[in-house]
């Protein structure tokens, strides 16, 4: 039988890298706060036998504060895991233990893994783990999680405790609370209220901490009971204010803290170093979070980043490219004529291959974004947009949100969403989950990347960088509008904690940037490859009508007629540069008409219809019928403009030796320029949310109502904006 | 043949997507954000046990 265990501790005290070692898991690991937002489940097998493990929320506390502090208290309440695996951070080990202290204060049997020795040794920090056992009545088992180190340990003194009998610790908080919770406890005893889940104790706490969850189920169900603890918690705080100036949530806190010392205090910890002493990670802070040059070396950073993708990827990208065109010509001239070979080589190769052309630089753009995640720099991005991110009425939780999404282009707006849980305001929560699609995901970079080598070829990083600061500027006033009207309400404070900055391990690194890689490749050869096929479709069917066709073959007739036998057979016959005068106009006019025969029957197919239908509209932003079919299919998954602009050019592609590749095709292109890029470019970045992100939105912020807003209004918002610098644009061009 | 051949590719595209994005709506997929998706690989990534937004 397996024995169920949760991990708990504070956020970024390792409870991720534990998961994915114990379990072999390889879920996402990162050097900010709020990684893991959903507990997360998997299985060890060990020579101790099975364990289900749970990965929680890194949470601070238990009091109802925020989202994932509810979520584990409940998860513990409801399941009673056999274990709770408290992982500590053992370079700040006196906040790491409230946490382990709340837990022990619940009864829970609590195994505490002290993580990060490693950190800790070179912090000057010496833990006796076999004291701090001893004086707080758990196993503490020291680890390095990073590297494996404790783990076996661990699980053995999880097996060996999972039975033994817990009692909860109870901590003193001075007189006046004491006397109250003695009060309390008879009252909700006598009453049985959750009694079957909590001790009557620890509601008595949660009363006094105000836990607006456990308040607002006791005024719910026992009006009574909720107006006699509050007579007493309210006896008690006039008392503490009179007399301490303190509420008696600080005076609890303050409680434990106390506790928590007076352990440490005997001889549990040693410092050989001058505690006050700057950390190397306080010296770098003091240079990248300083009010005039934090902003400045983060912009170079994210433009460093952006040049060396773009530098390093060049290549590759011309290789994949290369090789796609080389498939797409072996393809052609193997195949025999027909909708087949169409389906393969312009739906299939040609869209797709569209797609699957920027691997390289997807790898490259994740492998600077996992560098700057794993070393806690984009933590201190957090701290330092706090300011503007209050300006503009979103909270400074919001900015983790925003960069998950793509706030440096390559990430994905869904757990960007999803990261939205760790806002404790709703009305920020839903500002901030309305205006995360805006940044730039990685499924918009192709789309960025195909329109900047075709027609911002000479500045790709800086192009890049604009995207960038457009999508935030955007997202950050559309947010100010939400929350001056339809989202109106108080800002709520932020605290983040900085972690430390890491050496990041290259093997960590290689692994996120390839687990990243390979999840792009697979919706390539999935999502985008159905989505494709279908869209090759509705741009083939129904093609054109016999009357229709019969005029284009008129033409060829008309020509044919007047050429002499041998021109012909020479057409058939020779290459281009063989050719006579004579026969190269003929084979010229010949090829014009099949152009504009292949330009009709698109035109003509139901995609095209739609697309051309959408004209008189979008022409105003410079889109033709080809990129609103583009734009359409997007909704499926942003990817799908590329792959749809792929196949539609290729479509319309009439020389079988031609096999340019689409940023070529669309640089010669009629209708295409900078202009019609640019406002393609901002059409994207502002559009409707692919089809995911809007079920994700209307799931988080519980009403299918905000999801079509946002799909609606980010719709209207793009249009306008494209429109506006296209007709702009035109004017001063 | 040829629109044989091609009509049973379209319709097995039709019938994954179709599939996929139910998935998807029903919550059930991997949402397959397919880039950067840091919390994509739990499975119940849209099913989770968090309040929604409006629930107070």
């Amino acid at each position: 039988m397996s024995t169920a265990i949760v991990l708990a501790g504070n956020p970024n005290s390792g409870k991720t890298t534990l998961f994915n070692e114990l379990t072999g898991a390889r879920q996402h690991v990162g050097n900010y706060p709020g990684v893991t937002v959903e507990k997360k489940q998997g299985t060890c097998c060990s020579d101790f036998g099975e364990f289900d493990i749970v990965d929680l929320p890194g949470t601070y506390s238990l009091t109802a504060y925020s989202m994932e502090e509810v979520v584990a208290r409940d998860f513990l309440v409801n399941e009673k895991p056999s274990m709770i695996v408290d992982i500590v951070d053992a370079s700040n080990l006196e906040r790491n233990l409230y946490l382990a202290v709340q837990f022990m204060e619940m009864g829970a049997p609590v195994t505490i893994a002290l993580n990060m020795m490693d950190v800790a040794k070179k912090r000057g920090i010496e833990i006796d783990h076999q004291k701090l056992s001893q004086l707080l009545n758990v196993p503490v088992i020291p680890t390095i999680a990073r590297k494996g180190e404790g783990k076996k340990e661990l699980l053995q003194a999880i097996k060996a405790n999972v039975n033994n009998q817990v009692e909860p610790l109870i901590i003193s908080y001075g007189q006046g609370i004491d006397i109250a919770l003695d009060k309390m406890g008879k009252i909700i005893q006598a009453s049985q209220f959750l009694t079957q889940k909590y001790s009557a104790r620890w509601i008595a706490v949660k009363y006094l901490e105000n836990d607006s969850e456990i308040k607002e189920l006791v005024k719910i169900e026992d009006r009574n009971l909720d107006l006699q603890l509050e007579t007493i918690v309210d006896k008690v705080t006039k008392h503490l204010l009179a007399t301490l100036d303190t509420h008696p949530e600080g005076m609890i806190a303050d409680q434990r803290y106390g506790f928590i010392n007076s352990i440490l205090k005997q001889d549990v910890i040693k410092r050989y170093q001058d505690e006050n002493r700057l950390q190397v990670s306080d010296k770098i802070d003091k240079v990248v979070t300083n009010r005039f040059l934090g902003p400045i070396i983060m912009i170079a950073i994210i433009m460093g980043l952006y040049k060396f993708t773009f530098a390093y990827s060049e290549m590759p990208v011309a290789w994949f490219e290369s090789f796609f065109g080389w498939l797409s010509g072996v393809a052609e001239s193997a195949l025999p004529e027909g909708l087949l070979k169409s389906l393969i080589v312009s739906g299939i190769i040609d869209g797709v291959g569209g797609v699957l052309g920027f691997v390289p630089l997807i790898m490259f753009m994740f492998f600077g974004i996992a560098l700057l995640e794993d070393s806690g720099y984009l933590a201190r991005m957090s701290f330092m947009l706090d300011r503007i991110f209050r300006m503009f009425g979103l909270h400074g939780s919001s900015v983790m949100a925003f960069i998950v999404s793509g706030g440096i282009a390559g990430g994905c707006a869904v757990p960007g969403v999803m990261a939205t849980r760790i806002l404790k305001s709703p009305k920020e929560r839903l500002a901030t989950l309305l205006t995360v699609p805006f940044m730039n995901c990685g499924a918009k970079l192709p789309v960025f990347a195909l329109l900047i080598a075709a027609f911002f070829a000479e500045n790709e990083a800086q192009m890049m960088l604009l995207i960038t600061m457009i999508a935030w500027l955007g997202a950050l006033i559309v947010a100010w509008v939400l929350r001056s009207t339809v989202i109106k309400g108080e800002a709520t404070p932020f605290v983040m904690e900085l972690p430390p900055y890491r050496m990041p391990p290259l093997k960590g690194i290689l692994i996120h940037t390839w687990e990243r890689t390979w999840q792009y490749i697979q919706k390539a050869g999935t999502v985008i490859l159905g989505v494709s096929i279908i869209i090759w479709a509705m741009m083939t069917f129904p093609g054109l009508d016999e009357n229709q066709s019969k005029v284009f073959e008129d033409q060829r007739v008309a020509i044919t007629s007047n050429t002499s036998e041998q021109i012909l057979n020479d057409i058939e016959t020779f290459e281009q540069g063989q050719l006579s005068v004579q026969a190269v106009a003929v084979k010229e006019n010949l090829s014009r008409i099949d152009f504009y025969e292949a330009k009709a029957g698109l035109k003509n197919s139901i995609a095209g219809r739609i697309g051309t239908s959408l004209e008189s509209i979008t022409k105003f932003a410079g889109f033709d019928w080809r990129t609103n079919i583009a734009l359409v299919g997007g909704f499926a998954a942003k990817e799908v403009v590329v792959s749809t602009l792929g196949i539609a050019y290729s479509l319309g592609e009439i020389d079988p030796e031609e096999t340019s590749s689409l940023s070529d095709r669309l640089k010669s292109a009629e209708g295409w320029g900078p202009l019609t890029a640019f406002s393609l470019i901002i059409f994207t970045i502002f559009y409707a949310p692919c089809f995911v992100t809007v079920v994700c939105i209307a799931r988080e912020a519980g009403s299918w109502k905000w999801a079509g807003f946002s799909v609606v209004f980010n719709t209207v918002l793009a249009f306008g904006l494209s429109v506006i610098c296209y007709q702009v644009g035109s004017i001063i061009m | 043949m040829d629109i044989v051949i091609v009509g049973v590719i379209v319709a097995v595209a039709m019938v994954f997507s179709l599939r996929s994005f139910v998935k998807i709506y029903k919550g059930e997929g991997d949402c397959s954000c397919g880039t950067g998706c840091s919390s994509c690989s739990s499975n119940d990534l849209c099913n989770s046990n968090f309040p929604v937004v409006n629930k107070k």
